[in-house]
């Protein structure tokens, strides 16, 4: 009886009590990146016999999918001749690395070769391709056999 | 049997009346996960859980949800111009009310629980960013009020 009437005054004078809570939600991110090799490169040589790369006749780029959550640094490192055959003059010769990121990645761009590490942001990035070419610059030509090249790419 | 009568038909004006009280308690705080795209943080997300809070009320009441807004971002990290979002379940005598995400104001009813039942409430709470989320610790904040 005693609830029933303090009802009626309350409604009586427009008087609405509110009562609040806070809900909260908390979250850590730290930093994830993934990296994964999607198509192996293929080196092919130039018609003057001085360059073997993917770029020239049949040759194919490699492509590289990244997914960064947070922030991240990729670093594309010096590539490296890991296999060629006999007779081979190194001296020399000069190995060098270009990209292009696509989608996520479209502002990242190193079309010019080079034989340097280099590094760049990739801040929460959906899946993305890197695309990466590779070369072998010799004046002494390239006999035949089987040539590899290898470029490391980081994220962390 | 007069008396009888009158006592009755006070009683139910006292039913109808907004709450009378009205009790929220935060029982489990929500935990933020990241999507794997990068895109969503949030409680559904890897990771993620759920923030559950209970209701008692006297009287039948008004509940009103607010869409959630950062309480903390990491150093560098705006937050301008994300989406934030609130959706909800409830539980019990209220198992009828759903609310899929969404960035406005909503309500629902809360029948008179007469002070002694209860009822759950679930929320999960997501900001869609528009800039890509930097490493750190996020809080998201939702108020509800009772009324």
């Amino acid at each position: 009886m005693r609830k029933a009437l303090l009802a009626l005054a309350v409604a009586g004078l427009g008087i609405t009590p509110a009562y609040a809570v806070d809900v909260l939600f908390t979250g850590n991110i730290t930093g994830v990146c993934s990296l994964a090799l999607s198509t192996p490169g293929t080196l092919a040589v130039s018609t003057d016999g001085q360059t073997l790369g993917s770029q020239e006749g049949l040759g194919l780029f490699a492509a590289v999918t990244v997914l960064s959550i947070g922030n991240a640094t990729v670093t594309v490192a010096a590539p490296t001749r890991t296999q060629s055959p006999a007779g081979y003059v190194a001296t020399g010769e000069t190995v060098e690395v270009a990209y292009t990121g696509l989608s996520g990645l479209s502002g990242i761009s190193h079309p010019t070769y080079t034989n340097q590490q280099t590094t760049f942001a990739a801040n929460s990035l959906p899946l993305t391709v890197l695309q990466l070419n590779n070369r072998i610059r010799n004046v002494n030509g390239f006999p035949t056999g089987t040539y590899q090249t290898r470029t490391v790419v980081t994220c962390s | 049997m007069q008396l009888k009568a009158a006592a009755a038909a006070t009683l139910l004006v006292g039913l109808a009346t907004p709450a009378l009280s009205c009790t929220l308690t935060l029982g489990t705080p929500g935990t933020l996960g990241i999507s794997t795209s990068g895109q969503y943080l949030g409680s559904t997300q890897p990771g993620g859980v759920a923030a559950t809070m209970t209701v008692a009320t006297v009287g039948p009441s008004t509940m009103t949800v607010q869409p959630p807004t950062y309480t903390q971002v990491p150093s560098g990290y705006s937050g301008a111009g994300d989406t934030m979002e609130i959706g909800y379940t409830g539980s019990g005598l209220i198992s009828g009310v759903t609310q899929a995400f969404t960035t406005g104001v909503t309500q629902f009813g809360v029948p008179n629980l007469l002070g002694i039942g209860t009822v759950i409430v679930t929320f999960n709470s997501r900001a869609t960013t528009a800039t890509g989320f930097r490493n750190g610790t996020y809080q998201m904040r939702t108020i509800v009020t009772c009324s």
